[in-house]
């Protein structure tokens, strides 16, 4: 049987693939999927917890949808603001939305 | 069942029969339904449809499938190579996994699952991402203008069918197919969800880009929309999840609205009596969307959306509350299916009223003066 | 014994999917990997028998949520005369620094720390019904808080994306 330890050494790999591409992508959209990998790996160690330590309480599934619906929220949000994002600059380059830094 | 047994505890030769049972059955089914609907349309038409191959052109559909596979199966240079030749198969994906959850017969299925209505929604909900495939992987403008057509409506119209279904759920107090067709042994579901089954039509009319939902695919404005650059086996793998979508999503409907194997008679009557009551309840849902496509236009895009929008999704969510305050209070069923009736018959006439009205032709200009039509 | 071998498989394709997702050269096979990785992380909740959790990731994560991708994806896509643009900056050998770095620190903890109560190898089953009645009854008001935040975020979304008729 699989141990707790495969599902936490997996969502650890997720979630620093996730900082990765955060910290090094540059385009907007795929700075926002990887942000979504960060959050499935959360979902992952909250899912591998309920199920292995807490089963009679459920609480880290409960966590996990909402994780998720916030993840959709999230989305919906940040796809508006690339989108706003590049019809003012036809780019959707993160690093080119500067203008506050000045 | 739970999932976890269906993946890992099952005896996988038992699971593999019953697949190829149900895959040679949907191929049979797919090359008549093409067929079917050729001949069905060309009758609404007045006109007589295949007659040429075989007895009365029954030989058609096995026609179209030996000239499809001899086709050249051409790529466009500018294609993005693997995402343009994987698309027409993770269309059909989806498709498959839901008819290994219907129930044919009681307990007859490839497998059936505890959450098997939620499974449903949630695997066709992958439909989307071949045909988003698609239109990003041709390398063409009309292929992309159809897959976002597709991605839109798609999204928009599963709402509505998934708070229908839901609605459906509720009364039945379970998710498990098999459960909610045997619940319907004295009256199928949708003599007391009526507006549920308009919702879920309309929204599934959208979901298998059918008309009067079919701008994805509309030939006369993109030519074919995201299949526009495919041709040969790839493009019958589109049509084969089509078709196999439309089948499935009729069984699942015959299931959940119409009694599925069991009404009338299904238990007394043996296993043979329950299958052909399942076929012939989708064939009746088949004929139905056919006979839609025969009549109605086809809708604009804005028009499509704001219908979703503005009408479907609020009328189903009206409908789980009421279906709610139904089951809180503990009120009769009978109460319940008059005030439904009464929704789906306001809904429909709605509908009908808006359709019907005379637009406006006053202080028109230009070409809309001269028709004497109001601009869009 | 199967079970092990196809939890190996899912994983190890879960991590190569999300590989692609950050090493990718195209927005759209970037896109793609997502999706493949998500299916995966939806296999594996299967593994951890809350398949109420699996549909949920299949339905939100692999139906919506990569569909909107797509869809910004394609409105954001530069035409044939627009310029094409590096998707990594010139930063990433530090963000490679420093994931390796929090990879490290995690799987460690991961690893060394023994975790109370844990059940052992096999996972309980959670039923649907217990999950219900958590969601409701334990955790109602946040629900509802998240029922709000989503329509804030749904009519937010609308406002800023909605062209105006100067844009």
């Amino acid at each position: 049987m699989v141990p707790l330890e495969n599902y936490l050494v997996l969502s650890a790999i997720l979630f620093a693939l996730g900082v990765y591409g955060v910290l090094s992508r540059r385009n907007a959209v795929l700075v926002l999927m990887s942000v979504e990998l960060m959050l499935n790996a959360v979902s992952l160690n909250f899912v591998a917890f309920a199920a292995h330590l807490d089963p009679d309480r459920a609480t880290g599934i409960v966590f996990a949808v909402f994780v998720i619906a916030v993840a959709a929220a999230e989305v919906g949000l940040a796809l508006a603001i690339v989108i706003r994002l590049f019809r003012n600059r036809s780019s959707a380059n993160v690093d080119e939305a500067a203008t506050l830094r000045w | 069942m739970t999932f976890g047994e269906a993946f890992f505890g099952m005896s996988w030769l038992d699971a593999i029969i019953r697949i190829v049972i149900v895959v040679l059955l949907m191929t049979v089914v797919v090359v008549y339904l093409t067929y079917g609907e050729r001949k069905v349309i060309a009758r609404f038409q007045m006109r007589l449809g295949p007659t040429r191959t075989g007895p009365a052109g029954l030989l058609q559909g096995v026609a179209d499938a030996l000239k499809l596979l001899c086709k050249e199966d051409v790529r466009p240079r500018n294609a993005d190579r693997w995402v343009f030749e994987f698309a027409p198969y993770l269309t059909f994906i989806p498709v498959f996994l839901v008819l290994a959850a219907l129930p044919f017969a009681r307990d007859w299925g490839v497998r059936n699952l505890a959450l098997g209505m939620f499974f449903v929604f949630a695997v066709l909900g992958l439909n989307i991402v071949g045909v988003l495939m698609a239109g990003l992987g041709s390398g063409n403008k009309y292929a992309l203008l159809g897959g976002v057509r597709a991605a839109a409506q798609m999204i928009s119209y599963e709402i509505p069918l998934v708070v229908a279904l839901l609605a459906v759920a509720m009364l039945a107090g379970t998710l498990d197919l098999n459960a909610i067709a045997a619940m319907q042994e004295s009256r199928p579901f949708v003599l007391v969800q009526p507006l549920a089954f308009v919702i879920f039509l309309t929204a599934v009319l959208s979901e298998l880009h059918r008309a009067p939902f079919d701008i994805p695919v509309a030939e006369s404005e993109i030519v074919g929309g995201y299949f526009v650059e495919y041709s040969g086996i790839r493009w019958s793998m589109f049509q084969l999840a089509e078709y196999a979508a439309l089948w499935a999503f009729s069984i699942f409907g015959a299931v959940v609205f119409l009694g599925g194997w069991q009404f009338p008679f299904g238990d007394d009557w043996g296993w043979w009596w329950q299958l052909i009551l399942t076929l012939v309840k989708s064939l009746l849902l088949i004929l139905l969307i056919f006979w839609v496509r025969a009549t109605l236009p086809r809708l604009r895009m804005d028009q499509l959306m704001s219908f979703c929008w503005k009408a479907l999704i609020e009328v189903s969510f009206a409908l789980l509350l009421v279906n709610g305050l139904f089951l809180y209070f503990g009120w009769s069923e009978i109460i319940l299916a008059v005030v439904n009736w009464a929704g789906a018959a306001a809904f429909l006439g709605a509908i009908y009223l808006r359709a019907i009205r005379k637009p406006a032709v006053e202080n028109l200009v230009g070409a809309y003066k001269h028709a004497g039509v109001s601009p869009p | 014994m199967i079970t092990e071998v196809l939890w190996w498989i899912v994983a190890a394709g879960v991590v190569g999917a999300s590989a692609g997702v950050v090493l990718s050269r195209s927005v759209v096979h970037a896109a793609i990997f997502l999706i493949l990785s998500l299916a995966g992380v939806g296999a594996i909740y299967l593994f951890l028998t809350v398949e109420f959790i699996a549909l949920v990731q299949f339905l939100i994560y692999g139906g919506a949520v990569t569909v909107l991708i797509l869809l910004a994806l394609m409105l954001t896509r530069m035409g044939a005369s627009g310029r094409p643009e590096p998707l990594t900056g010139a930063q990433a050998p530090f963000g490679a620094l420093v994931a390796a770095a929090l990879m490290a620190t995690l799987i460690g903890v991961a690893v060394a720390t023994a975790w109370p109560g844990d059940l052992g190898g096999s996972p309980t089953a959670i039923s649907i019904e217990r999950i219900g009645a958590a969601l409701f009854q334990n955790y109602g008001a946040p629900f509802i808080i998240m029922a709000a935040l989503l329509l804030v975020a749904f009519v937010g979304a609308i406002v800023i994306a909605r062209q105006e008729d100067g844009d």
